[in-house]
């Protein structure tokens, strides 16, 4: 988990991104199968699910430290912060957080929809909003900030 | 109404000065992936940042970036 001190630009804004994809990865593991596992009657399945659960939640909380850790480093240096926090990293941001909201918004209305006619448990209605907004804006996120096809050069 | 398409001449000018995408980058504070978005035209840069690749290069905002009807 050391951040070497030596790291260029580029090497600092793939770490972060591994970092960000780790922690959706792991939070989406995480956070998913707490959603659906009380559903769940079979126990071997249900084990092997909070197995996995466990797992997610072990990879979140370690990248979120890491995240913690970069974000202290790259803000202890003004010109890195800059170049890693430039124009285009920002237009996705906004980018990305409006993929969030749409979903977020979206998933209300069904929500609202299907209480209509069918009564909804709110801590359900409230988990699959926050799973689903959460999760749908760190991927935009990952998929607007990605690799260039062409490998950059 | 007319569309227009911002073209630009970062590769050539890359070529030139024998510079990489990433050294190019280092040189204008931002990261490879932005240089590599601008150079085919997926992002339009603002003023400032045109303005220091063109410093970069040596030649003015408009040789580097041309605005062209589509």
């Amino acid at each position: 988990m050391e951040i070497k001190s030596n790291f260029s630009i580029e090497q600092y804004d793939r770490l972060r991104y591994q970092t960000i994809k780790w922690f959706t990865i792991g939070w989406a593991a995480w956070f998913g199968i707490a959603m659906v596992n009380r559903y769940i009657g079979n126990n071997t399945v249900k084990a092997l699910f909070a197995m996995i659960g466990i797992m997610g939640l072990i990879t979140w909380v370690i990248n979120f430290i890491k995240l913690r850790r970069l974000d202290k480093k790259i803000k202890s240096d003004s010109n890195l912060y800059k170049a890693l926090n430039n124009e285009l990293v920002v237009h996705n941001k906004y980018k990305a957080s409006r993929v969030g909201f749409i979903v977020t918004i979206s998933v209300v209305g069904v929500c609202y929809g299907i209480t209509l006619n069918y009564p909804l448990p709110a801590l359900n209605v409230c988990e699959v909003t926050l799973f689903t907004g959460v999760l749908s804006g760190l991927i935009a996120s990952l998929f607007y900030n990605r690799e260039p096809r062409d490998g950059g050069e | 109404m007319e569309e227009n398409e911002l073209k630009n001449q970062i590769k050539v000018q890359r070529a030139i000065h024998n510079l990489t995408q990433e050294e190019l980058a280092d040189k204008v504070g931002v990261t490879r992936k932005t240089i590599n978005t601008i150079e085919n035209g997926k992002f339009v840069p603002s003023t400032i940042l045109a303005i220091k690749l063109a410093r970069c290069f040596g030649i003015k905002v408009e040789e580097l970036f041309k605005l062209e009807e589509k």
